[in-house]
């Protein structure tokens, strides 16, 4: 698990920076699930995942998943699944299995900007700590494909069993992407 | 296909064999990903949204009501209109739960979500979803006082009269409401908001607004996302009134004149200029390579966009640089004009 680290998130009324900070989900940010689950626009592609469950999970199985939160503003802006061990981790890199945005930083309210982007960072960081360089792997969801391209994920190999097409971060289009996140100040 | 008869030779099964697999079952893993899949103690978590397919014409169920008539209640209710999955082939899927709580609405006379019975609207084809579940001895006190009371029968025994009906639901949902509304306040406003206090306000208000007939709720679902909805409009309201409370205090302090526009809009001089570009390069001189260059681009008339992808950076980073050198020299101008 990599250790807690300051971030900022862009608020998009001001265009101001807000402090915030990267951590290890804890059992107590598992009410936040039933409020955001609340606020959640139907039709949303990851309504059905359970955070409360991803939790536990990563808690009760340290190695072999981690889920990081986003805090700023008093507030959870965002949760991150790993999983660091297992077959595929080896050829690929880090596993980044699920990634969420709070309901307010999505269209059309999107009251933060650069909460997705930090997350996909925190997976980077965790690959540079476990040895894989800044490898990533996930699957993506069909309306996050454009997010991951943008970021300079290149897609490969065949889609997964659930047909979501794979994408990867190899070493140097990872650090480009971290560089392009320092430089927006949102990671130091 | 062949014929089983189910039941009729359970004496017979040989129990071992099961046990057995239950053994194999125990020495798997519990947690296994499959790709994007996470199928945890043998339950499979996707990653994608479910889609659920018509079985008849393989085309993806779409999210739609249907009205189901039950054929034993009164005439008056034995139409219900409830949520289900549709299919442009005529095929409907309807939730158990959605089903049974349709059931208690028409066999206890609850209008809500009824039909009208009217000569004009053509009888449904749907049949009843559980043709045996008119056949069930299920009382209103079994099942309101049950953990799994349906809470549309709660609060009808609470509109009439039943003080314990408002009592389970209190029970139910003010722990959940109270580690809510904890989280929202935060530390910094803890001191001066209590949550215990808003989640009995939320109540007070629910409770209030429901004895007048404003919120019509289906099933737990839509009562937990209202009160929810309650709490944060009133964590909102009390947060807001907090801050304002503040500002205020804040205020009689504040020298709101040093920083009025009046003290420098005007036409600058030669001098005034002079020291404007001092300023400036003063400015620069304090900036960072990257956002040297970034004031650069904007000086030479790229937009911020474009700025942005010369730079390598976003263009709210842009906008903020921008943003902190206009209040830096703003800054350093009014402090010049008062020294």
């Amino acid at each position: 698990m990599i250790s807690d680290f300051q971030v900022n998130i862009i608020e998009r009324s001001s265009g101001q920076l807000r402090e915030g900070v990267v951590r290890g989900a804890t059992h107590s940010d598992k009410v936040l699930w039933s409020h955001w689950h609340s606020e959640m626009l139907p039709g949303a592609q990851d309504s059905h995942w359970d955070w409360d469950q991803l939790i536990d999970l990563a808690l009760a199985m340290p190695d072999r998943f981690e889920v990081y939160a986003l805090e700023s503003d008093n507030e959870i802006q965002g949760f991150r699944m790993l999983e660091i061990s297992d077959t595929e981790v080896e050829t690929y890199g880090i596993h980044a299995l699920r990634l969420s945005t709070a309901p307010w930083n999505r269209p059309p309210v999107r009251r933060y900007v650069g909460v997705g982007s930090i997350l996909v960072a925190v997976a980077i960081q965790s690959s540079v700590e476990l040895g894989f360089g800044g490898c990533i792997h996930c699957e993506s969801l069909p309306g996050a494909e454009k997010f991951h391209e943008q970021n300079g994920m290149t897609e490969f190999g065949s889609p997964s069993s659930e047909a979501l097409r794979r994408y990867r971060f190899t070493e140097e289009a990872a650090n480009a992407f971290i560089e392009r996140l320092r430089n927006d100040e949102l990671i130091t | 296909m062949r014929d089983i008869s189910l039941y009729e030779d359970d004496f017979l099964l040989d129990t071992t064999v099961a046990s057995s697999f239950e053994s194999i079952a125990k020495s798997l893993p519990n947690v296994v990903t499959r790709g994007s899949t996470l199928i945890v103690q043998g339950k499979p978590q996707f990653k994608a949204a479910p889609r659920i397919l018509c079985p008849r014409c393989e085309v993806e169920l779409s999210p739609g009501t249907a009205t189901v008539k039950f054929r034993h209640a009164s005439i008056q209710t034995a139409e219900q209109s409830v949520d289900a999955l549709v299919c442009e082939c005529g095929e409907v899927y309807i939730q158990g739960q959605d089903a049974k709580e349709a059931y208690l609405r028409a066999m206890h006379g609850d209008p809500s979500g009824s039909k009208t019975h009217d000569q004009s609207t053509p009888v449904p084809k749907e049949e009843p979803i559980d043709p045996h579940a008119e056949q069930r001895s299920v009382t209103r006190e079994d099942q309101a006082t049950s953990a799994t009371a349906s809470v549309t029968l709660l609060l009808e025994r609470w509109r009439e009269g039943d003080e314990e009906a408002a009592d389970e639901i209190h029970r139910r949902y003010s722990q959940r409401l109270c580690a809510l509304a904890e989280h929202r306040i935060g530390t910094r406003l803890a001191r001066r908001l209590d949550a215990d206090d808003i989640v009995q306000s939320v109540f007070a208000t629910f409770f209030q607004r429901a004895r007048d007939g404003q919120f019509s709720i289906d099933h737990s679902a839509s009562l937990w996302h209202l009160l929810v909805r309650i709490t944060l409009n009133k964590i909102h309201r009390e947060t807001a009134r907090v801050v304002a409370a503040r500002r205020d205090v804040l205020r009689e302090d504040y020298p709101r004149d040093l920083l009025e526009p009046e003290a420098v809009a005007h036409e600058p001089d030669p001098t005034e200029a002079a020291i404007l570009s001092d300023e400036v390069e003063a400015i620069l001189a304090r900036l960072g390579e990257h956002e040297v260059e970034i004031m650069r681009h904007c000086l030479e008339g790229y937009s911020t966009s474009e700025t942005a992808s010369l730079v390598g950076c976003s263009r709210w980073t842009v906008r903020r640089v921008l943003d902190r050198i206009g209040r830096d020299l703003k800054t350093r101008l009014v402090d010049t004009y008062e020294t």
